[in-house]
């Protein structure tokens, strides 16, 4: 079995060490990678709400997008 | 261009995606489905879909993940894979510049964070932890179906096989191949990962090639 530290190491021929300042910025999107103690309790299911039902494509992608990047239609 | 929010709501997202997958009708839809997604996030929030896949991969229930990798199976078998933009080896940091046509390639999620590990410059890299826990995320959410496994490794070896692709340079090409490989015949995400981690140091090691020929041609 490979240990993490072993990837490290393994890691360290592979190329220069990256940059220790690694911000939480949006203009790095690698730290959207790091651990997330908050998710740990998080369980997502395939069980269906009622306002998820019978939407359109357009629809299903709006929810999400709207989780990423706001409702734009009501910050326009 | 899309913004993303200053907190990002990964995980309702997700849940939005796997709701999506589970509601609509037909393959069609959902492949349908992620493609506006990613069309709607643009080549630069790429890696937020990742983000998404990342959550379900890890947090998703058993159903969760077969929903969605059912809906990438379509996606592998109609060539419509959701895919971001990165530059090709050599072909220096994304650019928006008509200038940079053919040095840029479109990659699926698994190919898209083995280049942002491998052949990225340093400062804007994936670390190995943050590679190792990505990786072993999607290649979970792919696992749980498996023809999405299949079909997904087929797709890795033509990848790396393609001798005018030009995508990978020869470390990541070898480190690609080991993992595609070992997950193929049955290895675990984890250590299929652990696979590409290795591969690429040992590639490296042996001197097979530059793994930052951006960053040589930026030096020159």
């Amino acid at each position: 079995m490979i240990r993490i530290s072993d990837l490290a190491a393994a890691a360290a021929w592979a190329r220069p060490a990256a940059s220790s300042t690694r911000s939480d910025s949006l203009q790095d999107p690698s730290s959207w990678f790091d651990h997330d103690p908050a998710c740990a309790d998080v369980r997502l299911s395939s069980d269906l709400p009622p306002g998820s039902r019978g939407l359109t494509v357009e629809q299903h992608a709006g929810r999400v997008l709207a989780f990423l990047c706001g409702d734009r239609d009501r910050d326009a | 261009m899309a913004a993303l929010l200053s907190q990002p709501l990964w995980v309702d997202a997700a849940q939005a995606l796997i709701d999506g997958c589970v509601d609509l009708p037909s393959d069609e839809d959902r492949v349908a489905l992620m493609a506006a997604v990613c069309q709607g996030l643009g080549d630069e929030l790429y890696p937020a879909f990742i983000r998404v896949l990342w959550t379900i991969g890890q947090y998703g229930d058993h159903s969760a993940r077969a929903a969605v990798a059912r809906a990438l199976v379509h996606a592998l078998r109609t060539g419509r894979l959701p895919s971001g933009r990165r530059s090709a080896w050599g072909g220096g940091e994304l650019s928006s510049s008509p200038l940079a046509y053919g040095r840029t390639r479109t990659f699926g999620p698994i190919e898209y964070v083995c280049v942002w590990y491998a052949q990225t410059e340093p400062a804007r890299a994936l670390s190995a932890s943050q590679f190792d826990t990505v990786a072993r995320a999607l290649l979970d959410l792919l696992s749980s179906s498996r023809d999405a496994r299949l079909l997904y490794c087929e797709k890795l070896l033509a990848d790396v096989d393609d001798p005018i692709g030009g995508a990978f340079a020869r470390p990541t090409r070898e480190a690609v191949r080991a993992m595609a490989c070992a997950w193929a015949e049955g290895a675990s995400p984890a250590d299929a990962s652990a696979r590409f981690i290795c591969t690429l140091a040992q590639a490296v090691r042996g001197g097979s090639g530059p793994l930052y020929p951006q960053a040589a041609v930026a030096a020159r």
